[in-house]
């Protein structure tokens, strides 16, 4: 089995538990605060190899046998780099945002244009009756992005400006295996 | 009447924020596909409604699970099942109405609701709900309107609102046979015409 080294609330280490859960494949978690940091770590159960960081874990669970995803091809990888990009850049604020001892806004140029492009790559997908970025069906590149979504409120994202963004939320969370994380509720 | 979104991008069973200046409402969609708008703050001990989630038909809060019926009536509080809420307990509920592909709601001193003002009952098709980082009044100025809260042009209808000071929500909804992707594209060209003004790059 799988071992992901990861830290409850950072959002890298959730979404390679979502990845795992919607794919079907088993983890044990071992808890690592370093995580925060640097985000998580897959291992196999030898120890003997480790993806080391968000995206190097992503692809270590797409060269798994069997698996419905595929990786991204050269014409979709500009996707997944901004998908794997927005998120880093996205935890670093909201880590800024929730160790602040006084008041802080999340809501910086950086981080609002994180969520226009979002909700304009939604949108266009919508144009073609689609809901997911990663094809016709939910992929890494929608598991990379989906904890920028579902955290929105903890940096004072509304998502009344958002509609696109509402509607990936909520398929997101329809999905079969679908998994919590604090700050992301089940019962939607 | 405010309009707050388009009629699309609620389905059955699903809940959205809006706010208007300073008002903050929860519009959710009933498995019949009936509107409703709440206050968006729950009467038990003030969390947002729009957090929380349909169950049963109602819109249930995320703190406590207290449920609301379509009137804002609380018909169910978990931590005491055998318990029939008193009438009392409800939320304040706005009137809201769905036309031409959008919807819209009236504020509490718009009672009866003033239908009269706004587009003719024709078919339309929702495009896009899209933030634009410019107040209203600049909407209302760079798109020569004089009316509250929406146009047509060219056989579109432009309606916006006012989630917060220096941004605003456009909407767009256009004939059933008009090209969709044009007319996306269109509001996006707005976007950046109406941000570019309010900049002081004036590209309108
Ligand atoms: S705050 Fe809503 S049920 Fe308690």
């Amino acid at each position: 089995m799988l071992i992901l080294r990861g830290w409850i609330v950072d959002e890298r280490s959730y979404a390679i538990r979502l990845a795992a859960s919607l794919l079907g494949i088993a983890l044990a978690e071992d808890t690592d605060r370093r995580a925060e940091r640097f985000g998580p770590v897959l291992e196999d159960e030898t120890g003997e190899r480790a993806h080391v960081g968000f995206y190097d874990c992503l692809s270590g669970l797409a060269t798994l046998p069997r698996r419905p995803w595929v990786w991204p091809d050269p014409s979709g990888r500009e996707m997944l780099d901004w998908a794997v990009d927005s998120l880093e850049r996205f935890s670093a604020v909201r880590r800024a945002v929730l160790c602040a001892t006084r008041p802080c806004d999340g809501r910086t140029p950086e981080i609002l244009h994180i969520y226009r492009s979002l909700e304009d790559r939604l949108h266009d997908r919508a144009m073609e009756d689609g809901l997911w970025l990663s094809g016709p069906e939910c992929g890494f590149v929608d598991v990379a992005i989906f904890p920028v979504a579902g955290l929105a409120r903890d940096l004072g994202i509304g998502m009344d400006l958002y509609p696109a963004i509402r509607r990936f939320d909520a398929g997101m969370r329809r999905q079969a295996g679908f998994i919590t994380m604090p700050g992301i509720a089940a019962c939607h | 009447m405010i309009p707050v979104g388009l009629s699309r991008d609620l389905a059955c069973n699903e809940i959205a924020p809006v706010r208007h200046g300073d008002d903050a409402f929860v519009l959710w969609r009933d498995e019949g596909g009936i509107l409703h708008a709440f206050e968006d703050r729950c009467p038990h001990r003030g969390v947002r409604l729009s957090l929380g989630f349909v169950r049963d038909n109602r819109l249930a809060c995320l703190y406590h699970g207290w449920q609301f019926d379509g009137d804002g009536a609380c018909r169910h509080i978990p931590a005491h099942p055998a318990l029939k809420p008193p009438s009392t307990i409800r939320t304040r509920l706005f009137s809201v109405i769905e036309r031409a592909g959008m919807i819209w709601l009236a504020r509490e001193d718009e009672a009866p609701p003033a239908t009269a003002l706004l587009p003719a009952e024709t078919r339309r098709v929702g495009i896009r709900s899209l933030a634009v980082e410019v107040g209203i009044a600049t909407v209302r100025s760079v798109l020569s309107c004089d009316r509250a809260f929406w146009l047509e042009r060219d056989g579109r209808l432009i309606a916006f609102h006012a989630p917060e000071p220096a941004i605003s929500m456009l909407h767009l909804a256009i004939a059933p046979g008009e090209d969709r992707k044009e007319a996306s594209s269109w509001l996006s060209h707005l976007r950046d015409a109406l941000e570019d003004h309010a900049s002081g790059r004036d590209a309108c």
